[in-house]
């Protein structure tokens, strides 16, 4: 359905209203509209502005949903104040971030980060997700901190720090010491995560002192699947760091 | 554990292996000077032989993957090809088909020396697998001379001569196709088809005459794949010799390039210009051949005889092997006014036939309205049962509402109860339609005594599915 | 650097020489039945198999597993109550016994050290997480298509898969079978080099806002979700049926990326197949807009790095004659080339017996990559995808394939992804 520059108020005012299983015409003019304001900076910032006053409104979860998806497309620095205080909000955490992990602003990673504070339990794995998936450096300080702590959220935050695979991310997992279990498990694959980015970026020593100490964490004679692939890791990483007739 | 021993002193036992495999030293005596590699590849290349020694086969497969993807340059295959020797026959294998992955010519030498000598058959297959990825021109009589082995090793050399790369290669494989048993002539030929290499197709021609039947059937097969309309002719002739399953097989390597994808038009007016030069006994030899391609040109060859009292039954037949439904309308007028049963019989038949094919240029809806009517203009109970049997090739709610009133006709009871088990077979249609296909499945319990007509309603019932596979 | 390469590295493989002889004492796959007979292998010859989302398309492929006798299958896995139970009942019939576990949570399936290797043919959304997962816990994947739903989940993937050294088979056995009139001649090079290729994908699949219905008893509806959006259960949400017109979760967009994904993993697979582009991206998507006389729809072209465009629902009245270099599919595809000699080369093979599930247990058992390897299923991925991007967002999107993002487009590049629900991450 193509846009044609109607004011969209009936458009607003349906989806106001809106909820699962309601007539859903009037929601396609607004998904036309959201494609339409590409390059249209008075146009994103209206849309912007109305999408968020569905988001603090008093709509159902139905319509909050629909406009924080359609924030992820256009928003932002200006959503992040709308977004931010939903983050703890068990019923719109998830698509509040839906919308902030993807809106390219440093403001929008800051507003993930501090919740992560503040939240706790699954919601807080959902921060540390997004913070991942953001591949957002300034994090690895608070995640590192998540590395001794409750389990899930440390296994959470050491997959995110894999995915940071930055060098300060790859000390603080090496300076992890969790005992056997997921969080151990979560700290080698990310330690390989960072591994396999060093040696991609060229950095084949400290790839190889990666893989070289993971190894050593699954033994002489591994016989679980999971610890002989860790060890196939660790191997193939390591022949990998010495031939240098490959590309990295 | 091996990686923190270097912090301390290594065990007695970890410093031999590390002597042993110190000694080793295997790549200086690869390379040549051409070979400028680092210090950390010369590490690398000397730790992949290591791990193709190791006992653990996952260790094994680093090696491999290395093999596969790694250490670029073919000192590095040579090195690796070297090993072969030394290893038990299953990894000697496993070797062989990552030479084979990793796609350098330089393991051919050692491939063919163990594909010449090795006492392993899975040793002599992966390096006849190699030849074939690898290998050129002088390495198609190899692959020719494992055709005759046995199991793995006759595989490989098949999938060898399609696989071999390169003109020259190709040649030699069309040169082969001429010399050598029947067997092996038919198997290269069968190559030559996977190939669709069109330089082979005067050999093919040529193959489509001989005299062997195994051949003519392999060159045949070959140009139903390939074949255009210069290769008609010859398959023509080849049709017009044969006999049997032969003769059916060829009619349809006919029809097969006279309805490909490309070059359809031009083969069947090929064909058809043939079939118009022929005598009358070559005629009846081709007909069928005609029919199976179908399409308006040949109608109008087969029209004719329909309107010539003498030449009826052949345009009958001809209609009787036609490929869809387009024919559908002459056929039910025919039929209606027919009188002698034989040929009541055979345009019955055929429209029995057509209708359902998946093919045909119907849509489900009409596919059934034909069956219908075809229905309606049967007397006979066999008949009758043949056309509720074939309506389950029509998977609409619409067909089963047709089968379901004959449960009650005690004559088409059983064969109504076969459609309608078939059709809830179909779990998406049963599903769809879950209370009238389980009054119908009861009803079906109240009439057949077959057992695994049974099992499979009571399966069906229950929302299981069944196997057709495990009563084969 | 080289220089400062440790020099314990070769102890460290000495001593991994040293270790291996304690893992050929005693082999790691122990399973009930250690002897085997005339045509079924001994245990330790078998690839012991389970099998997660066992619908439509995972019913189908545990009976192609099932069939096999180099397979001991021990464990399925559905959310739904039903399809666990058919699974659970076809392996203990099969078997003639009742051991087969059965499990709601793909986690508890993978972390059994007995199974060896899994299938996996959830709906769209699982299928990066549960392939992440599985090879972190070391199993082997065949995994249905579509391999994935976003364009960041195939790279990801495709990591986890090298790193572990794991064999991942992607799941259309179309993509061999069906299309061969045009592969075959492609590859024999009939036609030439490969020019263009026109192509009609099904639509790209849609937002869901179907009404809350009372969730049944037999579906664990937050695992059925796990990490899409939390959305109110209702029965065509979560139907497996094949449909991508509404009332099936192929049909919406956080579960599926429609026909155009689904039936385009077969399509574009052919097509990129015959076409010679299995290890290539496309460069390009350029969105042509409809004809402002509506006498053409709007369509879009993919580029390749080749120089090879793909046309994309492309109106008949654009598309140029056919030549004796063109060849088509029944299923609406065309390919043309430039006519000239080209190379012919022989077209790939599954390896061992059986189609691509015989492919993908010969890959476990010689650790080769299978016909349809992961990075290849990523790779035919990627163009669906992106269309799928051009047609929502109505203009020409360019793809860096080193950085996997679209070039100067950062509206484009925040739909390669998007957050999962907690507590589920990548």
């Amino acid at each position: 359905m193509a846009y044609d520059h109607i004011p969209l108020d009936d458009e607003f005012k349906a989806l106001a209203a809106f909820d699962w299983g309601a007539d859903a015409a009037p929601l396609a003019k607004l998904d036309a509209a959201v494609i339409a304001c590409h390059g249209d900076a008075a146009l994103t910032a209206d849309l912007e502005r109305r999408f968020g006053e569905i988001v603090t409104g008093k709509a159902s979860r139905a319509a909050k949903e629909y406009a924080c998806r359609k924030l992820s497309m256009i928003g932002t620095a200006a959503s992040v104040p709308v977004l931010a205080p939903r983050l703890a909000d068990p019923a719109e955490s998830h698509m509040a971030r839906f919308a902030l992990e993807r809106i390219p602003v440093p403001a929008a990673g800051d507003a993930i980060r501090n919740a992560l504070g503040s939240v706790s339990g699954d919601l807080a794995i959902g921060m540390i997700s997004s913070l991942a998936n953001r591949r957002d450096a300034a994090s690895v300080k608070p995640l590192a901190a998540l590395l001794g702590g409750d389990a899930k959220l440390a296994a959470a935050a050491a997959v995110a720090l894999g995915r940071i695979a930055t060098p300060d991310a790859a000390a603080a997992l090496a300076a992890a010491k969790p005992q056997a279990g997921p969080v151990a498990d979560a700290v080698i694959d990310a330690r390989l995560a960072c591994a396999d980015a060093f040696l991609a970026a060229g950095d084949r020593e400290a790839a190889s002192t990666i893989y070289r100490s993971v190894a050593a964490t699954v033994g002489d004679a591994p016989k679980t699947h999971r610890s002989r692939a860790v060890r196939v890791a660790a191997q193939s990483g390591l022949l990998a760091c010495l031939d240098d007739t490959v590309a990295p | 554990m091996p990686v923190t021993s270097q912090h301390g002193p290594m065990s007695p036992t970890t410093a031999l292996i590390t002597a042993l495999v110190l000694t080793s030293l295997i790549v200086p005596q690869i390379l040549t000077a051409a070979d400028a590699i680092s210090a950390s590849t010369r590490q690398a290349a000397d730790d992949v032989v290591s791990l193709l020694g190791s006992g653990d086969a996952d260790l094994r497969a680093v090696a491999l993957d290395a093999i596969r993807h790694g250490l670029k340059g073919d000192w590095a295959t040579r090195m690796v090809a070297d090993q072969l020797a030394s290893l038990p026959p299953s990894r000697q294998a496993a070797l062989l088909l990552a030479l084979a992955d990793r796609g350098d010519a330089a393991a051919l030498p050692a491939a063919a020396q163990v594909a010449a000598s090795a006492s392993s058959a899975e040793v002599r297959a992966a390096a006849v697998q190699l030849i074939g990825r690898l290998g050129g021109p002088a390495d198609v009589a190899v692959l020719v001379t494992s055709l005759s082995a046995d199991g793995p090793q006759r595989d490989a050399a098949r999938r060898g001569l399609v696989e071999i790369a390169g003109p020259d290669a190709a040649a030699a494989i069309r040169a082969a196709a001429a010399t050598g048993s029947p067997a092996t002539r038919a198997a290269v030929i069968d190559a030559l088809a996977e190939r669709r290499d069109r330089a082979a197709l005067p050999v093919l021609v040529q193959a489509a005459a001989d005299g062997d039947a195994a051949v003519r059937q392999a060159a045949m097969r070959a140009l139903a794949r390939f074949g255009g309309p210069n290769e008609i002719p010859a398959m023509v002739q080849s049709l017009l010799k044969a006999s049997g399953d032969e003769q059916r097989a060829a009619e349809l390597a006919i029809a097969s390039v006279c309805t490909a994808a490309r070059n359809a038009g031009p083969s069947t007016d090929v064909l058809i210009d043939r079939y118009q030069a022929a005598d009358e006994p070559s005629r009846s030899k081709l007909l069928p051949a005609l029919a199976r391609v179908g399409g308006p040109k040949v109608m109008v060859i087969v029209d004719a005889m329909l309107a010539d009292p003498a030449r009826r039954p052949q345009g009958l037949e001809a209609l009787s092997k036609w490929p869809d439904a387009t024919v559908k309308d002459r056929l039910l007028d025919l039929l209606g006014k027919a009188d002698d049963p034989q040929e009541k019989d055979l345009l019955l038949g055929t429209l029995i036939r057509i209708a359902p094919l998946p093919d045909n240029k119907l849509n489900d809806r009409e596919k059934l309205d034909l069956l219908v009517k075809t229905m309606a203009l049967c007397e006979r109970t066999e008949d009758k049962a043949r056309i509720l049997e074939r309506a389950n090739a029509i998977r609409t709610i619409e067909t089963f509402r047709f089968v379901v009133p004959y449960l009650d006709d005690p004559a088409l009871a059983e064969p109504a109860c076969r459609s309608v088990v078939e059709l809830a077979h179909h779990q998406k249609l049963r599903d769809a339609n879950k209370d009238e296909f389980t009054k119908a499945l009861d009803r079906v319990l109240g009439i057949t005594t077959n057992e695994e007509l049974r099992e499979r309603v009571a399966r069906y019932k229950a929302g299981q599915t069944w196997d057709r596979k495990k009563k084969n | 650097m080289r220089d400062k390469l440790p020099p314990t590295r070769r102890r460290f493989l000495a001593a991994s020489l040293q270790a291996s002889a304690a893992v050929v004492a005693a082999p790691y796959v122990i399973t009930s039945k250690a002897l085997g007979d005339a045509t079924t292998p001994p245990a330790s010859d078998r690839i012991v198999m389970g099998g997660i989302g066992m619908g439509n398309m995972g019913s189908g492929d545990q009976r192609a597993f099932l069939a096999r006798p180099d397979v001991q299958y021990v464990a399925v896995c559905d959310v739904r109550k039903k399809w666990r139970d058919d699974a659970k009942g076809r392996v203990d019939e099969k078997q003639g016994s009742r051991d087969c576990a059965a499990y709601v949570d793909f986690r508890e399936l993978l972390g059994r050290d007995d199974i060896d290797a899994v299938h996996i043919a959830t709906p769209d959304h699982w299928h990066s997480l549960m392939t992440i997962a599985a090879c972190r816990a070391g199993k082997d994947i065949y995994l249905q298509k579509p391999e994935t739903l976003t364009l960041r989940e195939g790279p990801l993937m495709i990591q986890a898969a090298r790193r572990y050294g794991r064999v991942v088979s992607g799941g259309s056995q179309r993509v061999l079978e069906d299309y061969r009139e045009i592969v075959d001649p492609c590859w024999a090079g009939e036609l030439g080099r490969i020019t263009s290729v026109d192509i009609d994908p099904g639509p790209s699949s849609m937002a869901c806002y179907l009404p809350a219905v009372a969730t049944p008893s037999d579906i664990d509806w937050e695992l059925w979700l796990g990490p899409a959006p939390w959305e109110p259960y209702n029965p065509g949400r979560c139907d497996g049926n094949f449909g991508t017109g509404g009332n099936s979760w192929r049909s919406y967009i956080d579960y599926s990326g429609g026909s155009l994904t689904d039936w385009g993993a077969h399509n574009f697979g052919g097509t990129i197949f015959a076409a010679g582009l299995l290890d290539l991206q496309p460069t390009k998507a350029v969105w042509h807009r409809a004809a402002a006389d509506g006498q053409a729809s709007a369509y879009a072209t993919l580029v390749y790095p080749n120089g090879v465009e793909v046309h994309c629902n492309r109106p008949k009245q654009l598309r140029p004659a056919d030549t004796a270099a063109t060849i088509s599919h029944e299923r609406g595809i065309t390919i043309r080339g430039d006519g000239n000699a080209a190379t012919p080369r022989a077209v790939p093979a599954y390896r061992g017996s059986g189609g691509i599930y015989g492919d993908f247990i010969e890959c476990v058992k010689t650790r080769q990559r299978p016909f349809r390897d992961l990075e290849v299923a990523i790779n035919t991925m990627t163009a669906p995808h992106m269309l799928g991007l051009v047609r929502r967002l109505e203009r020409s999107l360019e793809w860096d394939r080193a950085a996997q993002r679209f070039v100067n487009d950062e509206e484009a590049n925040r739909l390669l992804d998007r957050a999962r629900r907690e507590p589920w991450t990548l």
